[in-house]
């Protein structure tokens, strides 16, 4: 019994999810700006002066402490 | 959907390198991929046939990526028609950075970056100190 009353509110739940539907308004007044200085854009960044619908960046940046090898100047990875 | 102009009056690049993008004017998609192999050594010693990718799992490995699954409507209003800038300094742009003006659609960018640094067993024994000798006599005794 209590299992069928479960299952019939995930099912109701599950539906009131998919019609769902978020608004979401922006207004965009005005921008004007005088001066920009950067210094440096890198590794999957961006500098956008304008509009966009979708962004995604991503950056992976590996120096782990095995990365630190003492000894011989063995040659790295050798096609 | 409706996009702004964008008004640059003045704009000053240095440097673009390594898969980055300075774009003026609208653009729909973007995909810069960026992979590094950073080595330092104690001195200069290059091999002509190091460096390859496949033998780190940081330049294939997948990286994960928010699944957006809702159903969010957007209604944008734009109570101007451009956005103005009057002067711009970017020194340098590397390692797939994007300087973009104007609009644009879908921008995904992904670098990957690894840094070794090799240094002379030598060196390091004598600033360490570390008795290597003594501990495999030892060993030998037992």
């Amino acid at each position: 019994m209590c299992t069928k009353r479960m299952k019939n509110f995930l099912n109701s739940y599950r539906e009131r999810r998919t019609n769902l539907n978020m608004n979401f308004t922006v207004v965009n007044k005005q921008v004007c700006v005088d001066n920009i200085r950067i210094l440096g854009v890198s590794s999957s960044s961006i500098f956008l002066v304008g509009d966009a619908d979708s962004i995604s960046l991503s950056s992976v940046f590996d120096t782990p402490p095995e990365s630190l090898i003492i000894g011989p100047f063995v040659p790295l990875a050798r096609s | 959907m409706y996009k702004r102009t964008s008004v640059v009056k003045n704009i000053d690049v240095i440097n673009v390198s390594n898969n980055s993008v300075f774009e003026i004017g609208d653009s729909r998609f973007m995909k810069p991929r960026t992979k590094v192999l950073a080595v330092q050594r104690e001195y200069e010693l290059f091999y002509g046939d190091e460096g390859n990718f496949k033998y780190y799992p940081i330049f294939t490995d997948p990286i994960p990526k928010p699944v957006v699954d809702e159903s969010v409507h957007v209604v944008k209003y734009n109570q101007t028609s451009a956005i103005k800038v009057n002067n711009i300094d970017i020194t340098t742009l590397s390692g797939s950075g994007i300087s973009h003006i104007g609009s644009t659609k879908t921008i995904d960018a992904e670098s990957r970056i690894k840094h070794i640094r090799q240094l002379e067993g030598r060196m390091a024994n004598n600033l360490t100190n570390f008795p290597l000798t003594n501990v495999n006599n030892n060993k030998e005794s037992l």
